[in-house]
C-alpha cells in the first residue's frame, strides 16, 4: 500500500514523533506505516485522514498489483 | 464507527518504550542467570541451593510474565504485531528442536533433561532476541 502520509508531514513541518503523539500511536508505529511495512488498521486510518484534515483514499493508494 | 484504536498518551508511550526495554532486559539477565543455575547435574543430590534456584527461578519467571503482560497492554497495533510475530518464530523453534530432541530419544542417542531445561530457557532468549530484532528494525 503506497501512501503520501510523508509528503502532508513534511508539508506540516511535523517530526513522525510529533505525528506520533497526534495520533496517539509509537514513534516506531509511524515510521512502519510511512516506509509501507505496516498497514494501519481502518480506526488508526481514519485517525490519520482526521490529523490530515484529508480523506483515507487521498492518504492510501492501493499497489498495482492489488487494484480493482 | 466505534473507534477502538489504542490510544495513548505521550506519558503512556514513554512508559510504554520503558516497560518494554525493560523486559528485553529483565528477560535476558533471567536466562542467564537460569542457565547459570541449570548447569549443575540433574542426578544430583538436592539440597538447599537448588530449592532456592527453584524458588528464584519461580520469581523471576513470575516477574517476567507480569512484565510482558503489562507491555502488551500498553503497546499500540503495530508494536501488538511485532510481540505476536515473535512468539510466533519462537514458537516454531520451540517446536523444531522439541521434534529433533524427541527423534534422537527416539533413536537412542542419549538425551538428558537438561536438554528441555536449556530449550525452555533458550525459547524464552530466542523471544527475546527475536523481539529486540524487530523492534531495532522498526526504529
Amino acid at each position: 500500500m503506497k501512501n503520501r502520509i510523508p509528503a502532508l508531514r513534511f508539508e506540516r513541518r511535523w517530526s513522525q514523533a510529533e505525528l506520533a503523539t497526534r495520533l496517539g500511536v509509537s514513534r516506531q508505529t509511524v515510521n512502519a506505516i510511512e516506509t509501507g511495512r505496516y498497514d494501519p488498521s481502518l480506526p488508526l486510518a481514519f485517525k490519520l485522514a482526521n490529523v490530515f484534515e484529508s480523506t483515507i483514499e487521498t492518504l492510501f493508494t492501493p499497489d498495482d498489483d492489488n487494484k480493482p | 464507527m466505534k473507534n477502538k484504536t489504542n490510544e495513548l498518551s505521550q506519558h503512556d508511550i514513554i512508559r510504554s518504550n520503558h516497560e518494554r526495554r525493560r523486559t528485553v532486559l529483565l528477560i535476558f539477565l533471567v536466562t542467564a542467570a537460569l542457565l547459570l543455575g541449570s548447569s549443575t547435574h540433574p542426578d544430583a543430590v538436592i539440597t538447599s541451593q537448588d530449592w532456592i534456584y527453584v524458588i528464584v527461578s519461580y520469581i523471576a519467571l513470575i516477574t517476567m510474565v507480569w512484565s510482558s503482560v503489562q507491555s502488551y497492554r500498553e503497546s499500540d497495533e503495530f508494536q501488538r504485531v511485532v510481540q505476536l510475530k515473535a512468539a510466533a518464530i519462537t514458537l516454531i523453534v520451540v517446536m523444531l528442536v522439541l521434534f529433533i530432541s524427541s527423534n534422537l530419544d527416539i533413536l537412542g542417542i542419549p538425551t538428558s533433561i537438561s536438554i528441555i531445561q536449556n530449550l525452555s530457557l533458550g525459547g524464552i532468549l530466542c523471544y527475546a532476541f527475536v523481539y529486540f530484532v524487530l523492534n531495532r528494525k522498526h526504529s
